[in-house]
């Protein structure tokens, strides 16, 4: 799934049917290249985070999550970082670790079912997702070709 | 792979950490050593606008790839404020800027003057030529800007480059095909030695 589609869909409690937000961002493992959690605002209740594993349903009409009780603050520097936006992957300047950019992330594709990305989407190139190496403040860093000059 | 690049191009680039993919300074100048013609580091900026200069400098040592877009290193940590090598060659090149330099040939032709040095990044970074605007050099062209290979045989003060004769055969106006003028340039070099 592209994220960008999943971008702003309605995320809602499996034990009381409520709305509790629209997805947001994300929070990104860069060591296991999956998404851990999901920051969820726009509800009642203030932002907050909902880790990977709370998700019961990742539909095309809706993010459905184990229960409202899932809902968490953020736990460290990172998460806050992603809740303000600060690491908002949309936009953001891509660099290999030899450092040449191919461009800004346009999207990002990510497999529903375990969050792990995939494939980073750069204009018409895609980079695929064990090539990440860090997403920080200024870009996101992915390996560089192993028969890229080195 | 060898990649030359023109030492200003490297000017203002970010300094990027591959740990936190945070951009924690820019590239104020490149520090050359003269005595072995080699990149040994960077004066730094703070990032944006009127980036004030950082105490801090980045040591060759220190940096993982010089690329086209960036100055990669491991972490904040590389920027260090002090380094023996780089602290050497900014106090020897004070008054020794190679930037404006006049080159001039030891069969006594003035070339042109120094408008940027060409580097060619490695393992190492070394310099490997300069780029030289001079309607001294016979090409023609009057207004053209000339790329000067240059050996390690080069001798520097406050405002002259010395380079040798042989240098004014070896002369081209684009960086693509450089690379070979240089290694052709340092062949007849060592001919001429032998």
């Amino acid at each position: 799934m592209r994220l960008s589609e999943a971008d702003g869909r309605p995320v809602l409690s499996r034990g009381s049917a409520e709305r509790v937000g629209e997805l947001r961002h994300v929070v990104v493992d860069v060591a296991t290249r999956r998404i851990t959690a999901l920051h969820v605002a726009g509800g009642r209740r203030k932002a907050a985070l909902v880790d990977w594993g709370e998700v019961v349903g990742f539909g095309p009409d809706g993010i459905v999550v184990s229960g409202e009780d899932a809902l968490r603050t953020p736990a460290d520097d990172h998460e806050n970082a992603v809740a303000s936006g600060h690491l908002d992957l949309d936009g953001r300047l891509v660099l290999d670790d030899l450092g040449v950019s191919p461009g800004v992330l346009t999207d990002v594709l990510f497999d529903e079912g375990t969050g792990a990305i995939t494939a980073l989407v750069c204009g018409d190139e895609e980079i695929a997702g064990e090539r990440l190496r860090a997403v920080g403040p200024y870009c996101v860093i992915v390996r560089a070709l192993a028969d890229a000059p080195a | 792979m060898t990649v030359l690049m023109r030492a200003r191009e490297v000017t203002g680039r970010p300094v990027v950490t591959l740990d936190g993919a945070e951009a924690v300074a820019e590239v104020k100048d490149v520090v050359i050593s003269h005595p072995t013609s080699s990149v040994v580091g960077f004066t730094l900026n703070r990032r944006g606008f009127l980036g004030s200069p950082l105490k801090e400098v980045l040591p060759w040592t220190a940096v993982r790839a010089l690329g086209r877009d960036a100055v990669m290193i491991d972490g904040a940590g590389a920027l260090v404020s002090g380094d023996p090598a780089i602290d050497e060659a900014v106090a020897a090149g004070r008054d020794r800027d190679v930037i404006g330099a006049t080159v001039m040939t030891d069969g006594g032709t003035a070339l042109g003057t120094v408008v940027d040095v060409i580097v060619e990044i490695d393992a190492g970074a070394d310099i490997v030529g300069f780029e030289v605007h001079g309607p001294e050099v016979e090409r023609g062209q009057d207004s053209a800007t000339l790329l000067i290979p240059v050996d390690d045989t080069i001798a520097v003060s406050g405002s002259t480059l010395m380079v040798p004769a042989a240098t004014e055969g070896f002369v081209r106006d684009d960086l693509s095909g450089f690379g070979s003028a240089v290694a052709d340039f340092r062949a007849r070099l060592r001919e001429g030695a032998s």
